[in-house]
């Protein structure tokens, strides 16, 4: 029953986003990701060209003075353009020091705090206003070095792709040192249920209209409790139970600010825009610019048998757009509705559309995923719009309003079209007020005459599926197999194996005997950036019509992975797997399927069922790690001068040190300069400082989890990893006077 | 001389107390400003068992005072404190070569380094090579001038004797003593002392900034590339933020760190460890003496002191750190517990000081963890600064080994 049975805590806030925008450019391809690497191949050709030799130097200056886009151009309306031009960026983006770490805040000054602010005992059982766990502070956690506490950090596996964000964290809290609940989490959370366009407000700019689910889980014995709250006492005796596995924690980020500093946070530096932007940058002023997203949530029950990162429950997928059936008079939005987004940057429209013109009368939309489950000791169905209603922005401090679609109604459709209701609700139930009170969670009693038995029978024997109807139509209907996983996010090393866990049901429940799953592989479109949709292997995508090089239509050579080319049978549990090997480096997407013939092209935006969206699809992606095996070969021979060292100094500290930072140092010294206040990678005698600390945070075990692995966005690659800890064993034992013997990379 | 104005000095100063106890933290009872002045007939810098006397019998923070007031000695006017001649900079211990240093008294400066332009900052004196940044967790900290806070590992006359003994001033020295299996073991007339510094440069407005709040001295580091090699020095004058003392007149060494009551306001950390009330009581009492004769040295604070790994009998660890020395980590910061982990393995691997548990990156603190298969350095961290001798061995053991290894 998830978040979606009782006890609940209701709460709501601001996510900060500190992420660094330099590896994810979506107009130049500045970072070449699948290999880990600079583009040299782009970067070679600029004027004057910044090549292996003059980086150190020229990078960091270049990535601070505005660029004319490569690929795709930017026509999309306001974005974070540099100039009037709207196809002028900076090569580093938005927050060239960002430190990829993301929280809730507590920013009083501007009432941007986040907290919990409700609660349910039960259907019709609300928690006390008074009790103590409400009111209070939210916070996600990451680890800690040396007794101080690391954020959380949020980390795309394609660092070029919106799709597929990760939060890293230690643990979650809700309280205070009075009272509190919170625990270590069982693992990262991935973000789900893409809804693109959820706001619509034409200043919105880059990730403002997507909005997006992330849930993870505390098991019963790494809760921790303090005080005296009935509602968080009777949501752990609820999380004790014997069918009980813990807390789930799942929210939805939304309504996406940029350029905040100043509102959200109290930075002296406050550009508003790129233009003040790169002003700041080339006055020396180093600070981050984070972006900010609204934040809705609710902590519930984790049961047993329920994934720890992915919504169960029934799942309505959207069927059509509908217009609202009203909407405040101050709402002004642009004309033009958008159809999609191409990677982190600027939303897509249809061609030709007039960007500028606006209206208010709201377009037609169709609503985001929604997860439902039939309570009947309740008789209610209670429906998780998180990330389900579309938005209109009121004014800048992120105060939207929302669709209102009308009364809607709960019911079961049947084959032959009839609509089985089982319940209504109003807006009402779904407006801001109730929305940011109730975590976003609708619970629809059943109507006169309807009983849980006669609900499994239309789902059942009836075969029926849920839906929601409003203004007479289909809003949203069941997908009814769904195919799940908490392997959503997958790193895979050179001649690595590994092996991908699948939950399937349908209708909620198990699936029948015979269920079968493909996999299909696609690759992100397009390959080198601003990848907003995928393309099936040995298919065409559409091709990209401004690319002046060779950027935008580079097709992958190959499949990035082995994948299975049969069936999966699902057990009699509902569980499926299969292995993964890898081919090549690269990021593939891996969608599941339960029919033979997947969709060529998969983007954001609606998608009529059965045909899929990324939103409505599932799915896993990979992230194939560069095969560096020669340059762990090459890396023996410069120490022991052999191979094409031969002739050079043996032994040799500075020789081998610009081995290291030439091959793989340089990278995150160039894309990630807040590494200057903590370890400048650039330097030797720093890095040589740290080398006891470098060697615990590149270790495989923290990379599984947690926040403080280095390099905090997973791109080393074994081969790498492999050089980067033989060369600190020489820093530590200063630099022996003794050969490597030959070094394998483990698959 | 020194001696004579010393104790008369300590004799103004002192204080005494009848109260005494084995756990610092547990001491509460502040020195009486009324109670009679002892006389201190004893240096307890070069003399053990002064200094364990002092601690059976003292506040531990007034032994602590006193030392401390004995190594800055004249307390009063520019001159030359004791420590400056009285101890030695490791980075003429440890050389780059690797090769033996210098006797003691005859380490010198650098040949090549450029005299300080004077600014009225403070006369010429003992030139400081404060030569890094870097603290023990690789980071560093930046002053309010965006400078890195430097540092300098001193060494007195005892221990420098003894690491020329053992040739364990560069690795292949360590690595032999791992390799036979002899630990090091120093005399208990040991001390070193780590400093922490904020660097003035030769900006005459900074030296005004800080004139009369801290202690000055002539200063000068070595500057590196981006790729560690020698850039040229840098020359100018240096604040005393803080200062480490470590002696071992206990079995397990004693632990002593001050620091500058101005330092939050000149850097970018400040000091997150409690001072114990009888250590607060202390440093009012000897900040007051100090400030009645104008000395600069009334503007410094003792920290805490540090004899054992846990609270009494308790596994609950003791901590001690200073602000500008073990800036982000104070929390887990054990003085005791990290120093025991100097050790070496036989290949030249150092202990690690980090160790991670559950994606958490922790540092050391109450009882040590198990050092098998290292060998130990007597708690002397600052021989992890020696560098490995590259040239053609003549230790005889080095020669046997480059022919075994041949």
């Amino acid at each position: 029953m998830s978040v979606l049975s009782f006890p609940r805590i209701y709460f709501q806030g601001y996510l900060e986003w500190d992420v660094c925008t330099s590896n994810n450019n979506d107009y130049l391809p500045v970072y070449d990701a699948a290999n880990a690497a600079l583009d040299w191949g782009f970067l070679g050709q600029l004027q004057p060209p910044i090549t292996p030799e003059n980086f150190r130097d020229s990078f960091r200056p270049w990535a601070i003075e505005p660029y004319d886009d490569s690929c795709p151009i930017s026509t999309a309306g306001e974005s974070d353009s540099c100039s009037s031009d709207p196809s002028t960026h900076l090569p580093s983006r938005w927050n060239f020091y960002g430190g990829q770490g993301c929280a809730f805040i507590q920013h009083p000054a501007n009432n941007a705090t986040s907290k919990t602010v409700g609660g349910d005992l039960g259907y019709n059982r609300p928690a006390s206003p008074s009790d103590p766990i409400l009111g209070q502070p939210i916070q996600i956690i990451g680890n800690t070095i040396g007794g101080r506490v690391s954020p959380a950090r949020l980390i795309d596996i394609n660092p070029a792709s919106p799709f597929c964000s990760q939060i890293y964290l230690s643990s979650f809290k809700a309280g205070d040192s009075q009272t509190s609940l919170g625990g270590a989490v069982s693992q990262r959370m991935y973000s789900r249920s893409f809804f693109v366009p959820r706001n619509i407000d034409q200043k919105l700019i880059i990730a403002g209209a997507i909005g997006a689910i992330f849930q993870t889980t505390i098991a019963t014995a790494s809760l921790q409790t303090a005080g005296n709250s009935p509602l968080a006492t009777a949501l752990v005796q609820a999380a004790q139970a014997a069918n009980a596995a813990g807390v789930m924690l799942r929210f939805a980020t939304y309504n996406t600010v940029y350029y905040q500093n100043g509102i959200f946070n109290d930075i002296p530096e406050t550009p508003r825009n790129c233009a003040q932007l790169t002003a700041l940058y080339k006055q020396g002023k180093v600070f981050i610019n984070p972006a900010y997203s609204r934040v809705v949530g609710v902590l519930g029950v984790w049961n047993k048998g329920e994934l720890a990162t992915a919504p169960g429950g029934h799942m309505l997928v959207p069927n059509m757009p509908l217009a609202p059936v009203s909407s405040s008079s101050k709402a002004t939005v642009r004309a033009a509705v958008p159809i999609g987004v191409i990677g982190h940057t600027a939303l897509q429209f249809e061609p030709g559309a007039d960007l500028s013109a606006t209206t208010s009368s709201l377009p037609a939309l169709a609503p985001g995923v929604i997860h439902a489950e039939v309570n009947a000791g309740a008789g209610i169905v209670s429906l998780d719009l998180q990330n389900a209603i579309p938005e209109f922005t009121l004014d800048a401090d992120l105060q939207s309003d929302r669709y209102d679609y009308g009364t809607i109604d709960v019911g079961v459709q049947l084959p032959g079209g009839a609509f089985n209701l089982i319940g209504s609700f109003g807006y009402g139930q779904y407006d801001k007020t109730a929305y940011n009170a109730k975590g976003g969670l609708v619970d629809v009693p059943f109507g006169s005459g309807v009983t849980a038995q006669l609900i499994s029978q239309w789902l059942g024997a009836d075969n029926g599926v849920l839906a929601l109807r409003a203004q007479g139509q289909i809003l949203s209907l069941e997908t009814p197999l769904t195919v799940e996983t908490d392997d959503r996010g997958v790193y895979i090393d050179q001649g690595e194996t590994q092996r991908i866990s699948l939950q399937v049901r349908y209708k909620n429940a198990l699936p029948p005997p015979g269920t079968e799953v493909f996999v299909f592989q696609y690759f992100p479109w397009m390959l080198k950036l601003g990848a907003g949709s995928w393309s099936l292997f040995d298919a065409s995508p559409p091709p990209v019509s401004q690319d002046p090089g060779p950027v935008c239509n580079v097709l992958p050579a190959s499949p990035f992975l082995d994948v299975p080319q049969f069936w999966l049978r699902v057990d009699s549990q509902g569980n499926a797997g299969f292995n993964i090997t890898s081919k090549a480096p690269g990021f593939p997407i891996l969608a599941y399927y339960p029919k033979p013939a997947p969709q060529v092209s998969v983007s954001f935006g609606f998608a009529k069922p059965p045909a899929v969206s990324i939103g409505t699809s599932f799915y896993s992606v990979a992230r194939v790690l560069p095969f560096d095996d020669a340059l762990v070969n090459e890396f023996v021979d410069c120490w022991n001068a052999d191979g094409i060292y031969t002739g050079q100094p043996q032994y040799d500290r500075l020789q081998i040190w610009r081995f290291v930072y030439r091959n793989i140092l340089y990278v995150y010294d160039m894309i990630f300069p807040v590494m200057d206040l903590f370890m400048p990678l650039g330097d030797l005698v720093r890095v040589e400082g740290a080398i006891d600390q470098l060697m615990v945070m590149i270790t495989e075990d923290m990379e599984v989890a947690s926040t403080l692995y280095m390099p905090v966005t997973r791109d080393l690659s074994a081969g790498k990893r492999l050089i980067l800890e033989t060369w600190g064993s020489l820093v530590v034992r200063k630099y022996p006077q003794e050969p490597l013997p030959p070094l394998q990379v483990s698959g | 001389m020194r001696r004579a104005m010393s104790i008369l000095l300590l004799a103004a100063l002192s204080v005494s107390c009848s109260s005494h106890g084995p756990k610092p933290v547990a001491r509460a009872e502040p020195p009486s400003p009324k109670a009679p002045k002892a006389v201190h007939a004893t240096y307890l810098r070069t003399n053990p068992a002064a200094i364990r006397e002092c601690l059976a019998g003292e506040p531990w923070a007034e032994c602590a005072w006193r030392l401390f007031i004995e190594l800055n000695e004249p307390v009063t006017g520019t001159g030359t404190k004791v420590w400056e001649t009285e101890f030695r900079q490791t980075s003429t211990v440890y050389l780059a070569d690797g090769a033996a240093p210098p006797p003691w008294g005859q380490a010198g400066e650098p040949p090549d380094l450029p005299p300080i332009p004077p600014n009225g900052c403070v006369p010429p004196g003992v030139r400081h090579n404060l030569d890094t940044t870097i603290q023990v967790d690789g980071r560093d900290l930046l002053d309010k001038w965006r400078q890195p806070v430097r540092y300098q590992l001193l060494m007195n006359e005892p221990v420098f004797n003894y690491i020329v003994a053992r040739q364990f001033y560069n690795v292949n020295g360590q690595e032999l003593a791992a390799q036979k299996g002899q630990p090091a073991d120093f005399p208990a007339t040991s001390y070193e002392l780590k400093t922490s510094w904020l660097w003035l440069g030769t900006d005459a407005a900074k030296c005004a900034e800080v004139t009369g709040k801290y202690y000055v001295v002539n200063a000068y580091y070595q500057k590196f590339d981006r790729d560690g090699q020698p850039a040229g020095w840098d020359v100018g004058y240096a604040a005393l933020a803080g200062m480490h003392v470590i002696n071992k007149s206990l079995p397990n060494w004693v632990w002593i760190t001050f620091e500058n009551v101005f330092d939050s306001q000149f850097t970018a950390a400040h000091l997150e460890l409690p001072i114990a009330p009888e250590v607060q009581a202390e440093n009012q009492s000897n900040q007051s003496n100090l400030q009645s004769q104008g000395s600069v040295f009334a503007n410094y604070q003792l920290d805490g002191v540090q004899t054992t790994f846990t609270v009494g009998k308790s596994l609950n660890p003791t901590l001690l750190a200073n602000s500008t020395i073990e800036s982000a980590f104070q929390t887990q910061s054990s003085c005791i517990t990290c120093h025991h982990l100097a050790s070496i393995k036989p290949n030249g691997e150092y202990f690690n000081l980090a160790y991670t548990q559950g994606g958490n990156v922790h540092y050391y603190v109450g009882n040590p963890p198990d050092q098998t298969g290292y060998n130990f350095l007597d708690y002397v961290w600052s021989m992890k600064r020696a560098h490995r001798q590259r040239t053609t061995a003549t230790h005889p053991d080095l020669i046997k080994r480059e022919e075994t290894s041949r």
